[in-house]
């Protein structure tokens, strides 16, 4: 009878013997967590980086879109040039973890046409909306083009700065890092929400909330289902590429 | 703000801002029984972008009311930890 008692685990709160595979102790109730307490550090761990990741994009992008000074091409280039930075350090810091993203498993033209495809017909479609919506709530036009327009090469410009780094850095860093990361934190579900949300508050406009989320849901939809970032840079690319080759047109037209 | 804004169109882009900003909070609170991670972590990164776009704006805001921004944030980070315990024990215990 000693001996089977002497065999038995002990409760780490109160020492008491406990019955085998119990998860709590039913002397003192404490749960036996001790195997499980390197994962909550684990976990907290990757909150605090979440939240320095977020910290650092936050202050990036607030101080470059509402303080005047920074509105230059020159602070732009340097701000997409910080942002891509920050990106691409968190990733390589977890780069055991994050690296199996980078490989593009069963590759499909198939797959990646037609997320393109639509893409390309939802940007159209955002577009119009976010044009309709500007001219009955402000009475005017936006351009990202506009921006750029003045410069040398600025359609060249316009589609490096707004097509080309977004689609690449920010893939990198929100369906890459962030999401990566909040997927060991918690649920699958609960992660997609939240790097879609993080992804569109982010870009500090109210209005465009109503379709950056729908498209950040769907761009980390693909990330988690395929596990490969480059869907997504892709379909990424596809959306912003075509609203600034309707701008370079149309403004080029009435020029 | 509102209150000392003398441009009509400043006063009600501040009011829509606010109204948005509550609904949203409103809504993230009755999730939050729900999915709590992620109503919490929405709306600390809400919070936080939007204390952040203040003190760009007017740099007094970071000072005023201190000690109820480390409250709330205090209280945001308290709840992450519940969540990430709360998510443990269900995984343990096999809950839905």
């Amino acid at each position: 009878m000693d001996a089977g008692i002497a065999d038995m685990p002990l409760c780490i709160n109160c020492n008491e013997p406990l019955i085998a595979g119990n998860n709590f102790c039913r002397h003192c109730g404490f749960a036996q967590v001790t195997q499980n307490a390197w994962e909550t550090t684990d976990k907290w761990n990757a909150v605090r980086q979440l939240i320095l990741f977020f910290l650092i994009d936050a202050v990036i992008c607030c101080v470059a879109s509402f303080i005047p000074f920074f509105k230059t091409l020159s602070w732009s280039i340097v701000v997409d040039i910080l942002l891509a930075a920050v990106s691409v350090i968190f990733f390589v810091l977890n780069w055991l973890k994050l690296r199996s993203l980078l490989v593009w498993n069963n590759f499909s033209f198939a797959r990646l046409g037609g997320y393109c495809a639509i893409a390309v017909v939802s940007s159209i479609v955002v577009g119009i909306f976010i044009d309709w919506l500007n001219h009955s709530l402000f009475s005017k036009h936006f351009s990202y083009y506009a921006f750029y327009q003045p410069h040398k090469y600025g359609a060249e410009l316009a589609i490096f700065f707004i097509a080309v780094m977004p689609a690449l850095f920010e893939e990198l860093g929100y369906r890459g890092f962030l999401l990566g990361k909040l997927l060991l934190i918690t649920e699958k579900k609960q992660a997609i929400f939240i790097s879609a949300f993080l992804f569109a508050i982010m870009h500090t406009s109210f209005l465009s909330l109503c379709w950056l989320i729908p498209f950040a849901l769907w761009q980390a939809n693909i990330r988690v289902r395929q596990n490969t970032i480059w869907y997504g840079v892709c379909t990424h690319f596809c959306f912003n590429f075509t609203v600034v080759a309707t701008e370079i047109w149309r403004d080029g037209n009435h020029h | 703000m509102y209150v000392i804004a003398n441009d009509p169109i400043v006063k009600n882009t501040l009011l829509l801002t606010n109204l948005v900003l509550g609904a949203i909070y409103v809504g993230l609170g009755f999730w939050c029984t729900r999915k709590p991670m992620a109503a919490i972590v929405s709306g600390l990164s809400l919070y936080v972008l939007t204390f952040i776009l203040n003190a760009i704006t007017n740099p007094l805001t970071i000072v005023s009311g201190i000690i109820f921004k480390i409250i709330i944030i205090g209280l945001f980070i308290a709840g992450i930890k519940s969540a990430i315990e709360a998510e443990k024990l269900k995984k343990e215990l096999n809950a839905e």
